[in-house]
């Protein structure tokens, strides 16, 4: 799956196939990394902390 | 007048056959019952009067307690002397005093009832749900009015009007708010069984409470100022126009609503700073919403867990900038239209077809920057035109 944080909007995105305003599509690993978004076989660590931030947000907010 | 069978009705668990006469003053189906006194009504909407019909229960413990502004002239309904209210003051009804007819509740109690007046209270609060330790009248008493109507005297106040806070209206039917400029919070929570709400000639509330309460027919929300969790557990099945025309506060205005479709909302300028965050959040039974407009920069949570939520439109989605999860666990969106869009939107794992892609594709204006539309998980996604949006700036998730 790639993943990719936008750190500036402290937002994380994943998907398997990408497709970008130039024209360019990257999908399933090919290419490992194309313009922040990385190819990882396991979610990253920071991507699973974020995920949790946000729950517990979400907790606070119901 | 017409003789009416209500049939079955269920109250508080219990299931009563009542014949009697009633008086046709509803479209839904609902009658007032024919035994409860007339309320009086006010020709003059500079009137500043209040009426309730209190019912008051054989062998129970039935108390009011006022706190209202200015000295209006007080009138328990029990043959008591009319007084001017001076200080707070609690009135314990006697039921053996009472005079008028014995009557049957849904659920086969008795009671006799009075019409309770406030004449000429002024716009320094007003207050009939205020608790009293000395006679144990607390947050958790229930307060026995069955029909209010209320004239506000085209009065403009900050004050709250509160018909109750947490405190519970079990019998109250009916509820008809006339004359108003702009009221304070106008707290009409926890009432169950809600039957008529009317607010006439009223420009503004500021707030509308209306939490946990239930209401049985459609009604003309009045213009209103801040709605900060004002709905939450409401029960209602549709609301046609809900309009804040200067938005004071708004974070959560559609909160855990049950509700099946809101036809419009509408906002004017903005003072809030959550906007339209968890705007329609944890709305389960949510099917549509018609058609928003409001100037927000924020919807942040706005439509999580609206699991039922089919369409929903923008009229101008061009002020946007914050869209973290708005669409968290939704499902069954099927159209989305977000009018001049220029940030990124999430939308994965939902119900859009390749068609109802295109449209929203089309519905968005361009980029603003690096932004990511993500629309996995749709059954369009395989098949709609992502070059409409790629056309326009955002990377697109598939």
């Amino acid at each position: 799956m790639y993943y990719k944080n936008d750190i500036e909007n402290n937002m994380w995105y994943k998907g398997r196939e990408v497709r970008f305003p130039n024209g360019i599509i990257i999908k399933d690993g090919n290419p490992q990394s194309y313009d922040g978004w990385e190819w990882l076989e396991e979610p990253p660590q920071e991507y699973l902390d974020w995920l949790i931030r946000l729950e517990l947000e979400e907790e606070t907010q119901t | 007048m017409s003789n009416n069978k209500f049939g079955l009705r269920t109250r508080l668990g219990l299931i009563k056959e009542i014949s009697q006469t009633t008086q046709s003053d509803s479209s839904c189906g609902w009658q007032r019952p024919a035994e409860w006194l007339p309320l009086p009504t006010v020709t003059n909407i500079n009137t500043r009067i209040f009426y309730g019909l209190f019912l008051v229960f054989e062998n129970e413990f039935n108390a009011l307690r006022i706190s209202v502004g200015g000295a209006p002239t007080v009138d328990w309904g029990d043959g008591t002397p009319p007084f001017t209210y001076s200080a707070a003051i609690t009135k314990i009804y006697d039921y053996d005093s009472i005079t008028g007819a014995v009557n049957q509740y849904y659920d086969g109690r008795n009671y006799k009832q009075v019409i309770v007046s406030i004449d000429n209270f002024n716009s320094n609060g007003f207050d009939i749900a205020a608790t009293d330790s000395t006679n144990n009248i607390n947050t958790n008493s229930s307060l026995n009015f069955a029909d209010i109507y209320v004239s506000y005297g085209m009065m403009t106040s900050n004050s709250n009007f509160t018909i109750n806070n947490s405190r519970t209206l079990p019998y109250l039917e009916i509820f008809k708010f006339e004359n108003a400029t702009q009221t304070g919070a106008l707290r009409l929570n926890n009432a169950s069984i809600l039957q008529i709400v009317e607010f006439n000639n009223v420009d503004l509330v500021r707030v509308l409470k209306l939490v946990n309460t239930k209401i049985n027919q459609p009604f003309d929300f009045p213009p209103i100022a801040a709605s900060n969790n004002a709905n939450q557990n409401l029960i209602i099945d549709s609301i046609d126009s809900y309009v804040m025309p200067n938005v004071e506060t708004s974070d959560g205005i559609f909160r855990d609503i049950k509700c099946r479709k809101i036809n419009s909302f509408t906002a004017g300028s903005v003072g809030s700073s959550f906007q339209g965050r968890s705007f329609v959040r944890n709305a389960y039974y949510l099917e549509e919403i018609g058609l928003i407009d409001a100037p927000f920069t924020r919807y942040d949570y706005g439509f999580n867990n609206c699991v039922s939520l089919r369409k929903v439109t923008f009229q101008d989605f061009s002020t946007v900038t914050n869209t973290l999860n708005m669409f968290l666990t939704t499902g069954n969106i099927r159209e989305l239209i977000l009018s001049g869009c220029t940030v990124g939107v999430d939308i994965s794992s939902n119900s859009m077809t390749a068609d109802a892609l295109d449209a929203m594709f089309t519905s968005l204006g361009t980029a603003s920057g690096a932004q990511t539309i993500t629309i996995t998980d749709n059954p369009g996604t395989a098949t709609c035109d992502t070059t409409i949006a790629t056309g326009k700036g955002y990377t697109v998730v598939v």
